[in-house]
């Protein structure tokens, strides 16, 4: 019957009609805007992690908040009159401004970096990537467990790859111990006929092949692994003095390795720079440059003053003008207010706040680079090492190639007029002129110090090494480097000192409380408190 | 990267054809086994004895055998029968007929059983079933009580008139959208509203463009379902609960609104024309101190506080309330006029809003030309000049709708709608920023709003920067906003169907749907140079293109088994694509001021976005009968998705539903009918957005300045969402009870319903810890259990003579819990404009609780010692923000609401009324916070000018304070009864001139006449500021309500 061969056909039909349905519903449903993981470009993710690192997109409201609003004025690089932006020379409470950070963190630097990792893992046409890759996850997690302790890492950043929704907090020591693995092995697999990776915001140009860009990383990684180490001075000496005897010699050499983002105006603000970006749109006025800071260099004779520092008003950037504010002050009615800065010697009646220094138009700018790691720092921290411990060659080399590295690159990372050779040699003849190894001298101090002037304009990392070399054992003599005078702001939440470490954000405890409660009772009485000290920041 | 979209429709159609024919062969095989039996062949037609109409479908039956056939296309029938037996001849809404067999041709007219056609009502597909067959709720309101107190989304008219179905507009302007949620919440934070169809189309009703959910403000960009015209609907049927809309398989979740528009059909050349006007006036509900005036409040002392005594101190005290008590005395105001320093407030929002004057016009053409060749033409104008100044709606529609036959066999309707829409001006609501209503509402007692126009008149200073009356730039000039601020969307709108139906003489039919509606919006919105917060202005331009094609194909037949059983079959398939394209650029910083043009701007940026979704299904229905009282539905529909799971995913949702009409068998005095309705039904969900299933890397084109100087696109930032490919469909599963009883011929009508009602795997964006790099996993783990009772109750309790009174009441009953949120206690949805307290928590939000009704709002409140005091800071004298926590204050979802519909005849002359309410629901009131805060509210009368505690501080400190810790306060009942609308008309009876007009009809209208009862106040209780699920409960200072007069005029040439 015809019949039934038309419907054997329409059956047929309707097999091959079902059967390419579920094909194309599949590429139906793939976003034609996006990319896939097979025709992506691990690169973008590399350029991503480094930018990302620099300040988040969006708002960067951890720079703002966390590194500006509080960790500046702990370290007295800034000081501001107003409680509600900027508390940080006060150590008032302000969970959300400690907490940003770590709510950034995670999904902008480590997100991208673990995924980075799975991207690139088991692919040798990607083997430098992924080295770099693993070197920047200790750059990303030293930060974060430099401010807060105990953190998640190794389950981090997982929740695509491993379905792990709540991550457990890892103890600061294991994330130390494979830190330094991780950059120790990266850097001996950097392989210089390998791929070159073009989304390296640090190091590659144009004219950059593999072995160039190789050579960079691995002084970059050597960098990092002596700063991973020397963060152990006080808990673990040994470990830090092996680490530091191993990389001595595989630093950066010169300004010209210094990890450098580069910043650009740009249209939704993704590549601006961040601490500049933010602080201009946000209350930039209420920010002012502490007069320890002011003050320091200016006794010094540093010329970095002058690239810092300026007087709005006047558009001011002589030395003799600057004025430093104060820390633990504000502005009150001039009569009965104990902090009140309008009674102040400082405070200049006719022009008022105004009439406190601001960070410069050379720093707040949003095309001014940022500084990942300097030769200027790591010189410090070898001459740090050298005096303490006798390892890693000559100090006062070291110190000396610190100052000049330092003073140099202020000042042609932020377009400012070059220092002359008279002021460098200035400030290398400062103070002690003949470090040997001396540690009960005050040589420490001073070297520190200037690692805390080389270090303005990343908070995080100023505030991370003044608290690696304060003790009260004293041995060294020093309360901290440099040495501040904490403030005792009525309703400050660490009785008048600085705090050591950030309190994590609130959310953690409803999103993933029962972690976070493990990390909690460890810490000293089971507080979550600022006056709690992470694990390399023994007493 | 984007396939040829009539390409991808061209392969669609043929899969779906091979479909059809496979279906319809597969009936025909068994169609040919029926055996003949050899008596005497008796042919004929069936037609109405009242239209001479041929009756296709209707049974005839020989009578006392199971010999049966059914009419074809054109009436005919043939049928077997031996000389002296009798034929039946039945149809559904015609009286039964039997005729006697004795020649071999027998014609035979069927009358209508008026009774019954009233009964017939419009099902899923558009399938009309007799009312007494359907084992579910279905209820159908007529367009004409949609048309006289009209809206310009005829959705709004909804409200109040049908149990079971929600509908709330947004307090968002002219053009806002309308929330209609159905037997509750169906999902926990994604689409709610139902699926609209008209004539067989699916529409598309997306509202992309909402108020902020985190309360930064915004403006409603409209919905979908509010182009439709209400002088093109006949009917609209209202598809409750899952065994109703299962048919619809996964679109079916939220219920399905089923418009049916006016058709030609019986209209002998028919110009009919209708006019509206209405003048539409602000309400002004609020009720604010009138004692103090501008100022700031003192810190002890003997005084209240100070008034300004410049300029800049009045400029600086424009949101402060907190001054010295109004005493007449001329002082200086923020634009350095000095004025009396006495109230001048009362009635700001009158003057500042203007009278709305919104007139529609609709002249529509109706002609048949014999009873299956007809046609209308409608074309329509409404020109709303909104009583929000400067804003405003123009709509056109045209449609038209044909119905051919050619041939015998095959008819052919034709729909087709286009639109073309242009929205002035939506203004901004919730937030301050760019938002009109918040100065009107908000300025000092002694400040008359209309100071704050300028010079200009438009909120401008001479070199036409924005003139801040705030000094707070955040705050825009209501009058800058109004005038200054740009809006524009314009839309396209094209919605077309073709249905073609052959019927064969058996009875089969086979038929061919392709549906299409195509929408594109052209939108623009300027910040203009010299606005407060952004000096150097910003703009958008967004293209937004949305189509969706259905093609449908489906064949049926009906059987009948002996005399007793029959059976009507309908098998289909569906094929639906849906695409949304975006592409907007914008940026900020206008190169040259007061220019505005995208090419002008200094910082610029671009998306695109390209959403496609997918959608295969094949459905199928029984309806057997047994007798005129037993009916027994059986449906199942399977879906093939896109975006769940790819390829893996399939579901068949199955529906059993039946009636048993109990009044056949049983007689009960006085009952005209009595029935009980039995159903349970599996109906899915979608997943909102496509491309959640996959990892996909977005690229941000942002070029990086590389040591190098080489630019460099960086990728996505992490913090997403985690794709899951293992996404299934939700599903309701859903079982319903209820009855219908006619009493006293009809003059006492009860409906009853009960239903319990199980949202099973809801896909929710679970809030993951963001040290697992991502904000959110999207999974299967929402549940929600909802029982609910809708009643209605109509009658005619007075009916003698010329007048007859008709009362029609509704009400419904919800009580809905969230079972479960898989690991996790709550979701946060959304929260109440951005008031920022020093611990940084907006002092509102709503939540879905596990354990709760779905849309909690929680809020601060003080904490409280155990004999139930305020714990108050002695230094203060008020609570502490420290000693204070989030407390559940109620849900935003109303358990109770319904209406009351009188309607009164006299002859030619009516009279109809609504009063509708709601009850049991929540709302916080931002409106009331930020007037506690700036001392407008009445609760601040008192002020203690020695200040509060030990450390003493002002009445603006103190009651800020209290704002901040217990911000519970501004949580009010929602709960409102409204006189919502009247209407009085007078029909001509015989027309007029000699007939020259064949009908008149004028109508004088009011609609929002006023509240009889609220709760809340200085504000309306219905003043959600968006749609969005992510924040129902939350009130902003929005677009006040407004009440509109007016008169309808109906003529018929």
């Amino acid at each position: 019957m015809k019949y039934k061969s038309i419907y054997l056909l329409a059956c047929a039909f309707m097999i091959i009609a079902f059967a390419s349905c579920k094909k194309d519903l599949l590429k139906v449903n793939t976003n034609p805007t996006g990319v896939s993981p097979s025709n992506y470009d691990p690169n973008f993710t590399l350029s991503e992690v480094q930018m990302m690192y620099t300040g988040s997109t969006d708002y960067a409201s951890e720079v703002w908040q966390t590194e500006w609003g509080n960790i500046g004025g702990y370290i007295q690089h800034t000081a501001s009159v107003n409680t509600s932006f900027y508390s940080g020379d006060k150590y008032l409470f302000s969970p959300v401004n400690v907490g940003q950070y770590f709510f950034e963190a995670y999904q902008q630097q480590v997100e991208p970096v673990v995924d980075l990792l799975h991207l690139t893992a088991n692919n040798p046409k990607l083997n430098n990537v992924h080295q770099m890759a693993r070197i920047m996850r200790a750059l990303v997690f030293q930060r974060l467990t430099d401010m807060y302790g105990d953190v998640p890492y190794f389950q981090a950043g997982l929740g695509y790859y491993d379905r792990i929704y709540t991550p457990v907090y890892d103890k600061q020591q294991d994330i130390y111990t494979d830190m330094l693995k991780e950059v120790s092995q990266a850097v001996d697999s950097l392989d210089v006929n390998g791929d070159i990776a073009t989304g390296d915001l640090y190091y590659y140009t144009t004219t950059t092949n593999a072995a160039s860009q190789v050579a960079q990383w691995k002084k970059f990684g050597n960098s990092l692994i002596l700063r991973l180490a020397m963060r152990l001075t006080k808990v673990d000496p040994a470990t830090a003095q092996s680490w530091v005897t191993k990389v001595a010699n595989s630093c950066m050499q010169s300004n010209a390795d210094d990890a450098i983002v580069q910043h650009n105006l740009s249209a939704n603000t993704a590549s601006e720079n961040r601490d500049a970006w933010v602080i201009l749109t946000q209350d930039s006025t209420d920010l002012n440059l502490c007069s320890t800071f002011v003050n320091m260099l200016r006794n010094d004779k540093d010329p970095r003053l002058n690239v810092f520092s300026y007087i709005f008003r006047t558009d001011d950037t002589t030395a003799a003008a600057q004025n430093g504010l104060p820390p633990g002050f504000i502005v009150g009615n001039g009569k009965t207010t104990l902090f009140d800065i309008t009674t102040d010697s400082t405070y200049n009646k006719s022009l008022g706040m105004e009439g406190y220094s601001r960070p410069s138009p050379y720093v707040l700018n949003v095309g001014a680079p940022s500084m990942i790691i300097s030769y200027a720092q790591t010189e410090l921290l070898l001459a740090d090492a050298s005096v303490r411990w006798g390892i890693g060659g000559d100090a006062s080399v070291h110190y000396v190639n610190g100052i000049t590295a330092g003073v140099t690159e202020a000042a042609a990372l932020y377009g400012a007029p070059a220092p002359t050779a008279a002021q460098i040699n200035y400030l290398t003849n400062i103070g002690p002129t003949a470090y040997g190894n001396d540690p009960s001298s005050n040589t420490l101090n001073q070297i520190n110090t200037q690692y805390w002037i080389t270090c303005f304009m990343d908070e995080y990392e100023a505030w991370a090494n003044w608290r690696r070399t304060s003790t009260v054992t004293s041995v060294l003599g020093v309360k901290g480097s440099p040495s501040l005078t904490p403030t005792d702001y009525t309703g400050n939440i660490t009785n008048g000192t600085i705090p050591r470490r950030l309190t994590y954000p609130s959310s953690e405890a409803l999103s993933n409380g029962a972690n976070l409660a493990v990390a909690v009772a460890r810490e000293k009485g089971g507080k979550d408190v600022q006056t709690n000290r992470v694990w390399w920041d023994t007493q | 990267m984007k396939k040829n979209l009539y390409t991808l429709k061209l392969n669609a159609a043929l899969k779906t054809v091979a479909l059809l024919a496979m279906f319809f062969l597969l009936l025909s095989n068994t169609t040919f086994a029926v055996e003949h039996l050899d008596v005497v062949q008796v042919k004929g037609k069936v037609t109405d004895a009242a239209t001479n109409e041929t009756l296709p479908g209707v049974t005839v039956t020989v009578k006392g055998t199971t010999t049966a056939v059914s009419t074809d296309a054109n009436g005919g029938y043939s049928i077997t029968a031996s000389t002296g037996a009798t034929l039946t001849f039945g149809f559904i809404g015609y009286k039964t007929k039997e005729v006697p067999v004795s020649v071999a041709i027998i014609n035979v007219k069927l009358e209508q059983s008026t009774e019954q056609l009233q009964n017939v009502v419009v099902t899923a597909l558009g399938v009309k079933k007799e009312d007494r067959a359907i084992g579910y709720s279905v209820s159908t309101v007529k367009g004409a009580s949609l048309t006289e107190v009209r809206q310009n989304s005829f959705v709004n008219e909804l409200e109040g008139r049908v149990a079971g179905v929600n509908v709330s507009g947004v307090a968002t302007g002219p053009n806002g959208s309308t929330n209609v949620i159905i037997r509750g919440l169906t999902s926990l934070t994604g689409n709610n509203q139902p699926l609209y169809i008209l004539n067989g189309t699916p529409l598309v009703n997306n509202n992309y463009t909402q108020t902020d959910n985190g309360g930064y403000g915004g403006h409603d960009g409209g919905d979908g379902i509010g182009d439709i015209n209400p002088d093109d609907i006949e009917t609209v049927s209202i598809l409750k609960g899952a065994a109703a809309t299962a048919l619809y398989g996964y679109r079916g979740a939220n219920g399905v609104v089923i418009i049916t528009t006016k058709k030609g059909k019986g209209a002998d050349g028919v110009l009919e024309v209708n006019s509206n006007y209405v003048a539409e006036n602000v309400i002004d509900n609020t009720d604010f101190q009138t004692k103090y005036g501008q100022g700031y409040s003192t810190v002890g002392g003997t005084s209240y506080g100070t008034k300004p005594v410049s300029a800049a101190d009045a400029l600086g005290s424009m949101e402060s309330s907190w001054g010295a008590p109004l005493d007449g005395s001329i002082t200086p105001q923020f634009d350095g006029v000095s004025r009396p320093y006495s109230e001048a407030a009362k009635g700001n929002l009158a003057r500042f809003y203007r009278q709305g004057a919104n007139i529609t016009n609709t002249a529509a053409f109706s002609k048949s030309w014999d009873d299956d060749d007809n046609t209308r033409f409608s074309v329509s104008e409404l020109q709303d000049n909104s009583y929000v100044p400067n804003a405003g709606l123009q709509r056109f529609t045209f449609s038209q709708n044909t119905n051919l036959k050619i041939g015998k066999r095959l008819t052919l309707s034709l729909d087709a709608q286009y639109n073309s829409e242009y929205t002035k001006n939506a203004p901004s609501v919730s937030d301050a920023i760019g938002n009109l209503n918040w100065g009107p509402m908000f300025v000092p007692p002694n400040i008359n709003i209309t100071t704050l126009a300028g010079p200009n008149g438009n909120g401008t200073l001479a070199n036409g920067y924005e003139l801040n009356p705030f000094s707070d730039y955040y705050t825009t000039n209501p009058y800058f906003a109004a005038y200054q601020f740009q809006e524009a969307e314009h839309r396209n709108r094209f919605i077309g169907s073709a249905n073609v139906k052959y019927t064969f003489d058996s009875g089969y039919f086979i038929q061919g749907d392709v549906n299409e509606d195509y929408t594109n919006d052209r939108n623009s919105a300027v910040t203009p140079t010299g606005t407060g917060y952004e000096p150097n202005g910003d703009m958008s331009e967004q293209n937004f293109k949305q189509t969706e094609l259905n093609i449908d194909a489906s064949v049926g037949k009906n059987y009948k088994f002996g005399k007793d059983f029959g059976l009507n079959i309908l098998l289909g398939t569906n094929y639906r694509r849906s695409i949304q394209e975006n592409l907007t650029a914008g940026g900020e910083n206008f190169a040259t001021p007061f220019l505005y043009t995208i090419s002008n701007l200094k910082n610029f940026y671009e998306s695109d976005q390209f959403n496609q979704e997918e959608f295969e299904s094949a459905y199928g229905s029984a309806d057997l009968s047994y007798k005129n009282f037993l009916y027994l539905t059986v449906t199942g529909r399977n879906d093939w998705y896109s975006t769940l799971a790819p390829g893996k995913v399939t579901y068949l949702y199955p529906s059993v539903s039946g009636s048993f009409v109990f009044s056949e068998i049983w007689k009960i005095a006085n009952m005209d009918m009595g029935k009980l309705r039995l159903s349970y039904a599996v109906v899915g969900g979608e997943a909102d957005n496509p491309y959640g299933t996959l990892e996909s890397y977005g690229i941000q084109g942002t070029e990086t300045g590389l040591p190098g100087g080489l630019s460099f696109p960086i990728g996505p930032g992490g913090g997403g969402q985690i794709p899951n490919a293992e996404l299934v469909p939700s599903e309701r599963k859903e079982f319903e009870v209820g009855t219908e009883m006619n009493f006293f011929g009809d003059r006492l009508r009860t409906d009853i319903a009960y239903y319990h009602k199980n949202v099973i795997n809801d896909i929710l964006p679970v809030t993951v810890d963001y040290t697992s790099g991502y904000n959110t996993a999207l999974l299967n783990v929402g549940n929600v259990a909802t029982n609910g009772i809708e009643v209605d109750f109509g009658g005619v309790p007075i009916k003698s003579g010329k007048f007859s009174w008709d009362v029609d009441f509704n009400g419904t009953y919800i009580n809905s819990k969230v079972t479960s949120l898989g690991d996790q206690n709550f979701i946060s949805l959304g929260s109440a404009e951005g008031d920022w307290t020093p611990d940084g928590n907006s002092v509102s939000n709503v939540e879905q609780v596990v354990g709760k009704t779905p849309s909690q709002i929680f809020a601060f409140a003080p904490f409280r010692y155990k004999n139930g005091d305020v714990a108050i800071n002695k230094l203060t004298g008020s609570p502490s923000f420290n000693r204070r926590s989030l407390q559940d204050v109620g849900s935003a979802e109303d358990p109770w609401a319904g209406g009351i519909t009188n309607t009164f005849k006299y002859g030619n002359l009516d009279f109809s009324f609504l009063i509708d309410f709601k009850a049991g629901g929540h709302l916080f009131s931002n409106t009331n916070y930020v007037a506690y805060v700036q001392g407008l509210s009445k609760e601040t009368l008192s002020r203690n000018p020695a200040g509060y505690g030990t450390e003493k501080i002002g009445a603006s400190s103190y009651y800020s304070n209290w704002a901040n810790a217990d911000a519970a306060q501004f949580v009010y009942s929602a709960s409102f009864i409204k006189f919502r609308s009247a209407n009085i008309g007078y029909t001509w009876p015989k027309g007029l001139f000699n007939g020259a007009i064949k009908s008149v009809r004028l109508s004088a209208v009011c609609h929002n006449v006023f509240t009889i009862m609220k709760k809340i106040p200085n504000t309306d209780p219905e003043s959600d500021y968006s749609q969005s699920i992510y924040s129902q409960g939350e009130e902003g200072p929005d677009v006040p309500y407004s009440r509109t007069l007016g008169f309808n005029l109906n003529l018929k040439f």
